[in-house]
């Protein structure tokens, strides 16, 4: 039922339990996408959304910016690096795990001057991104659905 | 008051080009109940910290590493020269290169994103340890005991119109601690760069020319000010004196990482910051030796790296600067040092001023002011001066007998463990005492420093002035009783030494021969005091060593 819960929570039954339980690595997200919720209080009541909001933005016009600076400097495998480095750092800040391994991976493609791995993690990059958009909508959607008593739940075992 | 509440007086900028981060970052640290103030590029956070420089600073800055337009390294150094606030790096990035690159630059510390709330509670904690152990510190703590000594640095700071109404020895107590904010205001880290600049610029000048207002109009660095300089050169003198005494023995020799880190940084890549006129000069002399990296060799080769090193670097620089009309242009030249407006070193000057007293003061030092820089008493009595005499006598000396030299090289061989050094200075003859040739030499204007370069004489001298302590016993004792005990042995084995150096009592008033032996002998004994906070000066007082100027 929890298409986005179990992004983080391996299961939602158990309030308690839930802290507890992780998604074996690579989960779409890591702890520190918890550690990103915790910050969450009453003075930013939507904190987690408003980052993975901005995150979205940002990590989309970085994308395209990578996409034209291969474009524009073909075999410029540093520019390029400097780029995706940009990228893995801002997924780094939300827990994109799954993400952030194709950043890694993008990263090592460009340090072997190899254009094709190159342009083949730059689109699985690109899934990454998509896929977690999608789950991450569905999550806060939840939470929205949930009400109070889903925050609760959420914050319950702390 | 708690650990919290300690935070909440804290105020922290954080720089990063990374939205989310920044979003991130500010948000944890007001978890931690810091205040924050966030900025995405380097060069408004400068400006914000120039900007503040004398109300409200903030106490720390936390900086991402990579970014577009200046990045966290050139922010560092900037930073470091201009302020003494303490950085912390912040960084995705987790490679060995890139965190020590960091450290090097001067960061405190270095975070690896993402990074937790616990490890941003505790930040406070560099902020307390930078007050607490900047490199004045060290000196205070070996300045404070009864020297009241005149020196133009001295004048300098009390005829200073300061809104500080302390005098200087107060203002030299309250370096160390955070009571007084007007104290912190003039507080400026002397980073290895700068440092190396300022002994440049002081070297340049000549040490007894070298007055404050000069040497912070050729140095050219933005913020730095004439107090700045004047109580940086009182300790640069008072650093000396210390050395010779040998009162730096006890110091532990890893204290200041981050000071050593910075003479390695140039070393390595810092290519950017004393800009291309320097480059070649100091750089290639340094890098020769970057090789060795163990504790012992590190010392080793500060001091080969100085004694041969600097030696490269003064014809380089002092030819290049002769070469300009405006001696303060190449400095200003150089990458991040120098900003804004040209200056015109001559204009500046004040007539009339106290500055020009100091300044006067100064030129009056006569060579044996060096040496009693080096001694307890700036004048001294009849007794120290027969003790001086008979060193300077030693050194110059030392060389002329065959027995000895032989008793001194078997002396050598054996203390290759104590020090690397005499594998450097094995290729230096024993032979002949030149000691007063290199003295002539540097007697001319900086102009003419290159002819002066190629001074394996002078390396010379330090051998001569290392054996003697050799044969001391190299028990530590750096103390003139030491010296004497060493001299009065050498003495006794060559009598004849004495007899047909006879010539050399001429020499009794000069007194660099000595000084150059005081300070020679406590660098090779007490290499390890150049660790600690005072390092910095190390590899340079060599280079001041034969600065006579005029």
């Amino acid at each position: 039922f929890n298409g986005a819960a179990h992004l983080v929570r391996a299961d939602d039954s158990d309030a308690a339990t839930n802290r507890r339980r992780r998604p074996a690595p690579p989960g779409y997200l890591d702890e520190q996408f918890s550690q990103v919720e915790d910050l969450q209080d009453e003075t930013s009541p939507n904190f987690t959304e408003e980052v993975v909001s901005l995150f979205f933005k940002d990590s989309t016009r970085l994308m395209t910016n990578i996409e034209q600076t291969m474009e524009k400097y073909p075999r410029d495998f540093s520019r390029w690096d400097a780029h995706v480095q940009q990228l893995k750092g801002s997924c780094s800040s939300i827990g994109a795990s799954r993400m952030k391994n194709e950043c890694t991976s993008f990263r090592n493609s460009c340090g072997a001057g190899n254009i094709e791995s190159c342009m083949r993690s730059l689109q699985k990059v690109k899934g990454e991104h998509a896929a977690l958009r999608q789950k991450l909508e569905s999550y806060f959607q939840l939470l929205r659905q949930a009400g109070p008593a889903g925050m609760a739940i959420r914050h319950g075992g702390m | 008051m708690d650990v919290d509440e300690f935070r909440a007086k804290l105020h922290v900028l954080a720089v990063d080009d990374d939205r989310v981060s920044l979003m991130l970052i500010e948000k944890q640290l007001r978890h931690c109940r810091y205040n924050v103030t966030t900025v995405m590029h380097a060069e408004t956070a400068l400006e914000m910290l120039r900007a503040r420089r004398d109300a409200d600073q903030f106490d720390l800055v936390i900086t991402d590493v990579h970014m577009p337009g200046m990045d966290g390294f050139k922010f560092l150094e900037l930073i470091g020269l201009e302020m003494d606030i303490p950085v912390i790096m912040l960084s995705a990035n987790d490679t060995l290169e890139t965190m020590m690159k960091g450290i090097k630059h001067g960061a405190l510390n270095y975070l690896v994103k993402p990074v937790g709330l616990e490890q941003l509670k505790n930040l406070w904690i560099h902020v307390v340890a930078k007050h607490m152990d900047g490199p004045s510190n060290s000196i205070n703590n070996y300045s404070d005991d009864g020297h009241h000594q005149p020196r133009s640095g001295d004048s300098e700071d009390e005829n200073v119109a300061n809104h500080t109404s302390m005098s200087s020895r107060k203002k030299k107590k309250e370096d160390g601690t955070r009571e007084d904010k007007e104290a912190k205001r003039q507080r400026i880290q002397w980073s290895g760069q700068l440092h190396r600049l300022f002994v440049e610029v002081v070297h340049q000048l000549g040490i007894d020319k070298a007055v404050p207002k000069k040497i912070v109009e050729m140095m050219n660095v933005e913020g730095l000010t004439r107090d700045h300089v004047a109580s940086h050169l009182q300790k640069y003198r008072l650093f000396l004196k210390k050395v010779s005494t040998g009162a730096y023995r006890r110091c532990n020799p890893f204290t200041d990482e981050t000071v050593w880190s910075e003479g390695n940084s140039i070393n390595t890549h810092g290519l950017g910051t004393f800009g291309h006129n320097l480059e070649h000069g100091i750089y290639h002399s340094s890098i020769s030796f970057a090789g060795s990296s163990n504790s012992s060799d590190r010392f080793a080769r500060m001091n080969s790296a100085a004694a041969i090193g600097t030696h490269s670097m003064l014809p380089t620089h002092s030819v290049q600067l002769m070469n300009q009309r405006n001696l303060s242009i190449p400095l200003k030249d150089m990458g991040s040092v120098g900003y804004g407006t040209p200056s015109n070193s001559s204009a500046n000057i004040r007539n009339g001023s106290p500055l020009l007293a100091a300044s006067m003061e100064a030129t009056n030092y006569p060579y044996r002011s060096y040496a009693s820089l080096c001694m307890s008493d700036p004048y001294p009595s009849d007794g120290n001066r027969r003790r001086i005499n008979r060193l300077s006598r030693l050194a110059a000396s030392s060389g002329q007998n065959s027995e000895f030299q032989n008793q001194t090289a078997a002396l050598t061989r054996t203390t290759t463990q104590m020090a690397g050094i005499t594998e450097q200075m094995a290729p230096f003859n024993i032979g002949s005492n030149t000691n007063s040739i290199v003295m002539t030499n540097y007697n001319s204007v900086p102009g003419d420093a290159s002819s002066v370069i190629s001074d394996l004489p002078s390396i010379q001298m330090y051998r001569d002035v290392m054996e003697s302590q050799i044969v001391s016993g190299g028990d530590g004792s750096g103390s003139l009783l030491g010296h004497q005990a060493a001299a009065d042995q050498l003495n006794y084995n060559n009598e004849s030494l004495i007899g047909t150096s006879s010539g050399q009592n001429g020499h009794s008033d000069d007194l660099d021969d000595f000084f150059s032996d005081c300070l020679n002998q406590d660098v090779f004994k007490n290499g390890d005091a150049f660790m600690d906070g005072d390092c910095e000066f190390a590899p340079f007082f060599l280079t001041f060593l034969f600065d006579k100027g005029n």
